[in-house]
């Protein structure tokens, strides 16, 4: 299976890999995981006091698409507020990356890390 | 006719064997090479056109059949399923986030130790294949003691941690 040049691109030179402090209070950390292909993504944002996305970093494991969708996810994220955040859809991802049919799931599973960091930062941030 | 009912048959009838989890893994790889030699394609060559396209899905069920009953997964898998329990890996994503955490760990060592140019690295190479090893092998045997309970959500839950662990087990 051919991967668009935007996949490459970002497989190659991913953007944002790395970790974020996991126990500091402005980071809300997604881990999700694809049981039908093994992938496994960590998201992590990192929110400022305007509840403004300043810091988005990744790790996965997992095939070209899963790496892309994730790398191309942190650069979307950055100065998003969380409810902008909360909204991207899987969709405009697959879109983006020009991703073929059986590797939508790859941005299925982006957009689920999204939603696991913002709910994990929000419970976080309420307990406070 | 014969073809007709094997070409009915479910996989287990296929190969002569008991629909159980756990199953005798070197009947199956008998039963397929007698099938197969007995229903080759070739075989049938001057046969008339709906014999010879039997043939040819038959010949296609005893490959799917055996390649299905060979892995632990795939096999777990259809053995749910006749009991019209229908996993579906692709569009079932929820997995616990502590099991996410392991798996993760277990990357991040293969990572470490593919950096690695000490004299160890075989020696923890090995190891940490053991260690999944191990850990496959535990979840099949959990895995058949399921079904023998009839734990089905435990099996569903099990079968895409093997998922997950067969995943791992290409990365070294």
């Amino acid at each position: 299976m051919a991967y668009s040049e935007k996949v490459i691109e970002h497989y190659e030179n991913p953007k944002n890999v790395g970790t974020l402090d996991k126990s500091s209070s402005r980071v809300g950390t997604g881990l999700v995981g694809a049981p039908a292909c093994g992938d496994v993504m960590k998201l992590q944002i990192q929110v400022n006091d305007q509840g403004i996305i300043e810091d988005a970093k990744f790790k996965t494991y997992g095939c070209g698409s899963a790496i892309a969708s994730s790398s191309l996810v942190t650069e979307i994220l950055k100065g998003k507020t969380l409810d902008e955040a909360a909204s991207i859809r899987n969709q405009s991802i697959a879109d983006e990356l020009a991703l073929p049919p059986v590797k939508i799931h790859c941005s299925v599973l982006a957009e689920d890390a999204i939603k696991a960091a913002i709910t994990d930062y929000r419970q976080k941030n309420q307990q406070l | 006719m014969q073809i007709n009912t094997l070409l009915h048959n479910n996989h287990f009838e296929l190969f002569d064997l008991q629909p159980n989890y756990t199953i005798d893994q070197s009947k199956l790889h008998s039963q397929y090479l007698i099938l197969q030699k007995k229903y080759h394609p070739d075989k049938y060559i001057n046969y008339n056109e709906e014999v010879r396209s039997s043939i040819l899905t038959l010949s296609s069920k005893i490959n799917q059949g055996h390649n299905t009953l060979k892995s632990p997964l795939l096999r777990g898998i259809y053995l749910l399923s006749l009991h019209d329990i229908n996993l579906d890996l692709s569009i079932n994503t929820q997995t616990s986030p502590d099991f996410l955490i392991t798996q993760m760990e277990f990357y991040e060592k293969i990572e470490s130790l593919k950096m690695d140019n000490s004299i160890d690295k075989i020696n923890n190479t090995l190891l940490l294949k053991t260690e999944l090893s191990t850990l496959i092998n535990n979840t099949i045997i959990n895995i058949n003691t399921a079904f023998i309970d009839k734990n089905y959500p435990f099996i569903e839950n099990a079968l895409k941690e093997l998922s997950f662990y067969e995943k791992l087990s290409t990365n070294f």
